[in-house]
């Protein structure tokens, strides 16, 4: 059994995180959190056990997909030196780190409706271009790398009733980027921007976060591998929230409550100034549309990837 | 999973899927969709929808998927209601596929559904969706042979990856994890091509030890793929997973070594033979073939009920290779399978079938020469194990011959197409019974008294399901009152039930009502469900063609079958009767200055398509003429079917079908029976038959049932073909009247209002009916019958005044005329007695055997009544007790009073004609033996004396109606048999021989077949049997050529006769050429005759022959084997010297499989590691192919390569 389990380090917002929490508008919160730490490696540190039980079951999976080596000399059983998470290519753990982060975030911090969100599991997704390697069997590393993410709910927790039942659940989307500049935040929530052929203008492509949630479909499609994924690590203790899945997915009008999440992550700019959010505070952002409530968090980190490569290299070996 | 909650979602999925996915009612919005697929694949303007509409649609698909994993979860992959969540969901994403929707996708819909098919356990679904995509992606490519279970080319998918990433058969994909360009997708990409290509080899050479691993690390590729792959991707995966899951247990490995037990001989031969199954794309067994085989691994009794196309073959196969192969033989006869089948045309395709499967291990032999004995007929005494594949006539005749030599060696019996044992209508059957040509009634007949003389053979029937036949033939079969049948709903293709509207005035429109059964209905906005074809309104025919609507009909569906064979599809007109008037209109139209552009057809000018139709074309113009219908149609590219034509031209007829040369077919329904011919479309263009009694002067009009309509739309469909995977039959509907002349227009309304009338019945019917568990019986129908019959004509109206008849009447008590086919009241009652008395008589001759013991009444009771309840009657339905007391009592009465004396009950017996016939037959009997005695020197005869020779016998035929020529009382057929002399010299192809006009040609054909193949033949057949069975007196002999004259005393032309007539050739010679497919026509053969001269007379050593030799049958054959045989293109072994680079062979032997690169082979584990090189081998040995097998052995002498199995071409 590989569930998530560990509890955010205690008083580690208060520490680490200056936060200004704005005021609800109707069904959007915003949140902004700065550093205020000091020392990266301490807080990678404390950062570790968390970090570790939200990639148990990733871990373990990987372990035993790698540990089936298919070649006619090798028996059943076979160590490798490779390990999950710490062997990735930095980018990626990078990409990880956005995910789970985004989880600590939504069990500690206080979201629009202040529930009590859960988190069984993570999912891990591949960049997009799992999805090309696939379908194409070609791989070049010549070719330069996207940066369009695929967008989608990569990050689900639940809040479940007192029989185990699913209220309601919130889908997310983390992103880690190496630095946070306004123009940056806006191609990631609106898409990327191109030039209209005929005024020349440029203009965002319409293909961002935004859009996503707005045209999302309800239950939300990862709630599905999340119920596979409770099936194979925890059938018994989510029964009920399994069934919950079910009744949610084959519904006609499907009516599970539903908050979308925005975490944005990364070093501050050097223009930024103390205090300023990038994604506009005291109102949902005009391009959204969805009827579901909204939760944007922002978080600048300082010195953030020698922390996060610090944190990804400590994994099981600290 | 707490088990509350798992009721819970059974529960849920179940209603879901009753709601959404109940295979006999689409909803409104799902009936739109297939319709905007048809049309959207048929290129015809499309149904309003909406992009919203598609995304529903596609949720749909998803929740039923779903519910599919719930069901199979909780109920298993078997249950019923967890293969039509599948099967909706697949079908769902079928249709957005082929609508062409672009519905935001990241995993194309084709490869969901074509893996939700296989789940819902319909292969050929999906290999039809997946076959016509042309996929550019390697990746796509992949997936797609893999769920299409097209192993062989997954495997070339998997070594082109290896080849095009030769460094990473060096090492393990761990290693690119850390790389840049996220090296754990490209890892997860590694090791996904890794296990399908290693589980691909593992399943076709079925190496279970590495099937497991293979199996393993897709289930966690699966299971990472739930983390970190997008949603749509990660459900393709699991799909992927889950469909290797359903090959692994539906590989034919595993019911063959269960077949085979722990003998290691036999495990090697299933070895063998399961690999055979897989090069040929067949390993994967189907449901139905599963259910079939479980049950033969278990028992040796069975019906299987699945359609045509379901792979029931197979089955049959293996029953053949469990009962004469794999069985202890318990003493030193070389056992004996029967395959009994409804037709000639279907015993040859068994028989190639058969014969290419079984390569060697047992003999395959059809009995379809016109003899009940012929020269093929060397299984009879080989000691390998051997099938006969026959007709029911050819069956029932080898058992009258030579019964207890069969009895001794027959050890499974096979009826293909057994609901046959069903009459088509009771009224066809009683009209039937008195002319003794009710094939029903001789199935059960011959089936019951095998059995009850073999009760312990193995037997399996096999039948498409077919009204409420299966049951009953379940119970009959197995002979237990509660058996069932093992069937599935498995269809290979979706069938679609519709019309053709046809009007004078615009183009046609189809119009679809029924879609597997269930009624398609489009409600809303006004849409109707039809396809509005974008083709040319048929040009006005002229006056004398529009005169007649039906004519106009037949010619629309021409019209229009000519402009759908642009888009390669292929089509049957399927004709209820007087085919040659069809073909007679189409040749009119196709003549018609505006039909000149319409058919485009090219004669194929080079390679096997050419011969093939080339060879049909000479035999059309040999055995029809140059004019005929059928030589001219065939030039538009239309082939041409029905039960009067030569076997030759059918068999021919049947080749050009089957590889798509001719894309039209008009044909009556025999060309159907049982075979599986490809038709994307059938066209019927009449609904009813009308028969005419000329004794009465009334005409009856017949529909066709239900069952009939059934049979034949269930040939529609073809996996795998452009236009979709739908079959579709349409009844052409004239719209409107096709006259213009006044005075025909009431009587053209009247036919319109007619039409339309049909149809509407007819689908009305086909929704009604609701399968019964119950079947007219042949048997049981023949009693009711005469019992009938009795009352009405006699006035005896109680059981006991009829039993007290049937105990002491003979047919010719009740009319003198009994025995000639007449027509008035008590004939027909005469000779439906002799009818009867013709089944107890060879049921009594069965029994009693050879015996020079007198069968006492006792005797024939006791065994009489073992019989009965051996018979379909027996277990059809709750019989009444009277109908096993009349049988019996029937039988005790021709014991002791009709036919007393065992002898003659013995020859009647043998001559196999109905006994009342067969007594007035004696008498001629002795004149056609005497014919036959002076017939020594035929050989030497010329062609008129050879005809006189035949012309003689055939005047003996003259003088009765009963076992003599017979036509119908028409004036085109009494003026034939008037002349019939002349018509023998065209059969015979004498020169100067009058031709049949082409419109009498199928006139000239009938005559052939009922009076010259059939009444002549078997009269000569039966005289020839008698002087046999009177040659070796009480012993059963085999018979053999090298005594078959000492013991008939005949010359060697009463051994040819019956050829003669069947090949229609006055030469012994050309009969033998053509029978063992030496000469293709009767003037190829003669060409041969001259070789066969100057070998013959080189052999005896003179020029004078003796006339008899001439024509010795021993002698053609020694002929035959001094040819020189075609040279086999057998190549040597491959076997090649390797050096290991990826292995130290420590496990002595790998599966390998070649690379070529830079001039060296690459030797690569199937999961992609390289292990050994080598030189490329000669090229002797033949191109190395991905197909064949390669093992990687340590020896002593270094490292080898062997090819270790050979794919065919």
């Amino acid at each position: 059994m590989a569930l998530h389990t560990a509890q955010p380090p205690n008083n580690f917002l208060g520490e680490n995180f200056q936060q200004y929490e704005d005021v609800d508008v109707g069904r959007y919160r915003h949140v902004l959190l700065e550093a205020k730490y000091n020392d990266p490696a301490s807080l990678a540190a404390a950062l570790r056990p968390y970090f570790e039980s939200a990639h148990l079951d990733a871990r373990t999976i990987f372990h035993d997909e790698i540990g089936i080596n298919l070649h006619p000399d090798t028996g059943p059983a076979v160590a490798s030196s490779i390990t999950y998470p710490n062997s990735l290519e930095l980018s990626a753990r990078r990409g990880l780190f956005g995910e789970v982060f985004a989880g600590l975030l939504t069990q500690i911090c206080s979201y629009i409706g202040d529930h009590d969100w859960n988190i069984p599991v993570f999912l891990f997704r591949f960049h997009n271009a799992a999805s090309e390697y696939l379908y194409t069997l070609k791989r070049d590393p010549s070719q330069e790398r996207k940066l369009t993410g695929r967008t989608g709910d990569d990050f689900i927790a639940v809040t479940l009733d007192d029989e185990g039942g699913i209220q309601r659940v919130l889908a997310g989307e983390a992103k880690w980027r190496a630095t946070l500049t306004q123009s940056v935040v806006d191609d990631l929530l609106l898409g990327k921007k191109v030039k209209d052929q005929e005024t020349g203008k440029k203009y965002h492509n319409g293909k961002g976060i935004l859009s996503s949630f707005n045209t999302a479909v309800d239950p939300p499609l990862g709630l599905k591998q999340l119920q596979k994924i409770l099936q194979d690590v925890a059938p018994d203790d989510y029964a009920a929230a399994i069934y919950s899945i079910d009744q949610q997915v084959l519904a006609d009008d499907p009516n599970l409550p539903r908050t979308n999440l925005i975490v944005l992550a990364g070093n501050g700019g050097i223009t930024r100034e103390n205090g300023m959010p990038m994604v506009i505070a005291d109102s949902p952002p005009a391009e959204y549309t969805s009827p579901a409530d909204l939760q944007v968090v922002e978080v600048i980190f300082d010195q953030g990837e020698a922390m996060v490569d610090q944190l990804y290299d400590d994994l099981w070996k600290a | 999973m707490v088990a509350t909650f798992d009721e819970s979602r059974q529960g849920l999925a179940e209603v879901f899927q009753s709601r959404y996915g109940d295979p006999r009612v689409l909803s409104p919005i799902q009936a739109r969709l297939l319709v905007r697929c048809l049309q959207t694949t048929w290129e015809v303007e499309t149904i309003g929808w909406s992009l919203k509409n598609s995304e529903a649609q596609l949720r749909d698909a998803r929740r039923l998927l779903h519910a599919a994993d719930i069901l199979e979860e909780t109920k298993g992959p078997e249950d019923t209601s967890t293969r039509l969540a599948y099967q909706r969901a697949a079908e769902l994403l079928e249709w957005l596929s082929r609508s062409q929707d672009i519905v935001g996708e990241s995993a194309p819909l084709e490869l969901m559904s074509a893996a939700a098919y296989q789940l819902a356990g319909l292969p050929a679904m999906a290999t039809g969706i997946l076959k016509p995509m042309g996929f550019d992606a390697q990746g796509l490519k992949l997936y797609s042979s893999f769920l299409r279970g097209d192993f062989d080319t997954v495997l070339s998918e998997t070594t082109a990856f290896w080849e095009a990433n030769i460094d990473l058969t060096r090492q393990n994909s761990e290693d690119v994890l850390g790389q840049e360009m996220d090296g754990a997708a490209w890892h997860y990409t590694i090791e996904i091509v890794r296990s399908l290509g290693l589980f691909a080899y593992s399943l076709r050479v079925g190496r279970d030890e590495r099937l497991e691993p293979a199996l393993r690390k897709l289930k966690h590729l699966s299971r990472m793929g739930q983390r970190v792959l997008p949603a749509d991707l990660s459900l393709l995966i699991l799909l992927l997973f889950q469909v290797a899951k359903r090959f692994a247990d539906a590989s034919a490995y595993v019911p063959l070594r269960a077949l085979a037990g722990r003998n290691e001989q036999n495990q090697k031969r299933v070895q063998r033979l399961a690999r055979r199954y897989y090069s040929r794309g067949q390993g994967t067994l189907w449901p139905s073939q599963r259910l079939g085989i479980s049950r033969l691994v278990e028992s040796s009794a069975f019906a299987l009920c699945t359609p045509t196309g379901s792979g029931k073959t197979l089955v049959a196969n293996l029953a053949i290779i469990k009962e004469l192969l794999l069985a202890n033989v318990e003493n030193d006869l070389s056992p004996l399978a029967l395959y009994v089948v409804p037709s000639r045309a279907l015993a040859g395709e068994v028989e190639a079938k058969l014969a290419e499967e079984m390569q060697g291990d047992v003999i395959i032999t059809g009995l379809y020469g016109g003899n009940d004995w012929g020269i093929t007929d060397y299984w009879l005494k080989a000691e390998t194990p051997a099938v006969v594949i026959a007709t029911i006539e050819k069956a029932d005749a080898l058992l009258r011959n030579l019964g207890p030599l069969i009895s001794a060696r027959l050890k499974l019996l096979i009826l293909d197409e057994a609901h046959q044992i069903v009459p088509g209508s009771e009224e066809d059957a009683q009209e039937s019974f008195p002319r003794h040509s009710e094939r029903s009634l001789k199935l059960e007949s011959f089936v019951s008294r095998l059995l009850a003389a073999n009760p312990g053979i193995a037997r399996i029937a096999l039948t498409a399901v077919a009204g409420g036949a299966a049951g009953p033939v379940a119970r009959w079969v197995e002979g237990n009152a509660n058996a069932e049948p093992i069937g599935s709903k498995y269809r290979s293709t979706r069938q679609i039930i519709g019309k053709l509207e046809t009007t004078p005035s615009y183009p046609p429109k189809l119009k679809l009502d029924l879609v597997n059964g269930a009624k398609i209905e489009v409600r809303g906005r006004g849409a109707a469900p039809y396809i509005n074809l974008q083709i040319d309104r048929m040009p006005q025919l002229p006056p004398g063609m529009r005169s007649s609507l039906n004519r106009f009909n037949q010619l629309s569906v021409l019209w229009t079958s000519f402009h759908l064979t642009a888009s390669q599809q292929r089509i049957l007109i399927s004709i209820a009767q007087q085919p040659e008037r069809t073909m007679g209109w189409f040749v009119d139209a196709l003549n018609l200055q505006e039909w000149a552009d319409v058919d485009d057809f090219v004669v194929p000018a080079t390679g096997p398509k050419a011969k093939s139709f080339n060879e049909l074309l000479e035999a059309c113009v040999d055995y029809c003429g140059s004019e005929s219908h059928e030589v001219r149609l065939l030039r538009s590219g239309i082939a041409s079917s029905h039960g009067q034509m030569p076997q030759r031209i059918r068999r021919l007829m049947n080749v050009v079908i089957e590889k798509g040369i001719c894309p039209i077919t008009v044909a009556t329904a025999t060309l159907t029976e049982g075979v599986n011919l490809p038709f994307d479309v059938i066209f019927v263009p009449l609904l009813n038959r009308s028969i005419y009694n000329p004794l009465k002067n009334t005409r009856k009009v017949r529909p066709m049932t239900a069952s009939e309509f059934r049979n034949l739309s269930g040939r529609a469909g073809r996996p795998g073909a452009s236009r979709g995977a739908e079959g579709m039959t349409f009844v052409a509907v004239p719209q409107t009247i096709a006259t213009t002349a006044n005075g025909q227009k009431p009587t053209q309304l009247r036919q319109q209002r007619g039409f339309e009338a049909d149809y509407d019945d007819l689908i009305a019917r086909l929704a009604a009916e609701e399968a019964a568990d119950t079947a007219i019986s042949p048997l049981a129908l023949l009693l009711n019958s005469l019992s009938e019959k009795v009352k009405s004509e006699l006035g005896l109206l109680t059981t006991q005044e009829f039993l007290e008849w049937l105990d002491t009447v003979s047919p010719g008590d009740v009319s003198e005329q009994a025995g000639q086919e007449e027509e008035d009241d008590l004939s027909v009652l005469a000779d439906s007695l002799d009818e009867l008395d013709g089944i107890l008589l060879a049921a009594v001759e069965d029994i009693h055997g050879v015996s020079d013991d007198d069968l006492s009444a006792a005797d024939v009771e006791h065994e009489l009544t073992k019989i009965w309840k051996r018979t379909f009657s027996a277990y059809a339905k709750t019989q009444e007790a009277w109908l096993e007391k009349a049988f019996v009592h029937r039988g005790r009465a021709l014991v002791e009073r009709i036919y007393p004396d065992a002898e003659e009950r013995r020859r009647l017996y043998l001559y196999g004609l109905t006994p009342h016939i067969g007594r007035r037959f004696e008498e001629s009997a002795n004149d056609i033996l005497e014919k036959l005695r002076a017939g020594s020197d035929y050989g030497a005869l010329a062609p008129d004396a050879r005809l006189a020779f035949f012309g003689d016998i055939g005047s003996l035929l003259l003088v009765d109606q009963g076992f003599g020529f017979s036509v119908r009382d028409t004036i085109t057929d009494k003026a034939i048999l008037a002349d019939w002399k002349g018509l023998l010299r065209w059969w015979f192809a004498v020169e100067d021989a009058p031709t049949p006009p082409s419109d009498r040609l199928r006139a000239w054909q009938r005559f052939v077949n009922d009076n010259l193949e059939f009444r002549l033949g078997v009269a000569i057949g039966a005289v020839v049997s008698r002087a046999w069975n009177e040659g070796i007196g009480d012993t059963p002999t085999i018979p053999t050529l090298e005594d078959w004259k000492e013991t008939t005393k005949l010359p060697w032309i009463a051994f040819w006769a019956r050829e003669l007539l069947r090949w229609g050739t006055h030469d012994p010679f050309i009969a033998f050429c053509l029978s063992q497919g030496l000469a293709g026509t009767r003037n190829e053969a003669s060409a041969l005759r001259v070789e066969f001269e100057t070998w013959l007379t080189k052999e005896i050593g003179s020029t004078k022959v003796d006339p008899d030799t001439l024509i010795d049958p021993q002698m053609f054959q020694a002929w035959k084997s001094s040819q020189p045989a075609p040279k086999s293109e057998s190549k040597p072994r491959l076997v090649t010297a390797v050096v290991l680079n990826g292995t130290d062979g420590q496990r002595g032997n790998y599966d390998v499989l070649p690379i070529i690169q830079d001039d060296r082979v690459q030797w690569i584990d199937p999961a992609g590691y390289s292990l050994a090189d080598s030189a490329v081998p000669s090229a002797d040995s033949g191109p190395l192919n991905i197909r064949s097998d390669y093992r990687l052995m340590t020896s002593r002498d270094g490292p080898i390569v062997r090819r270790v199995f050979k794919a065919g071409s």
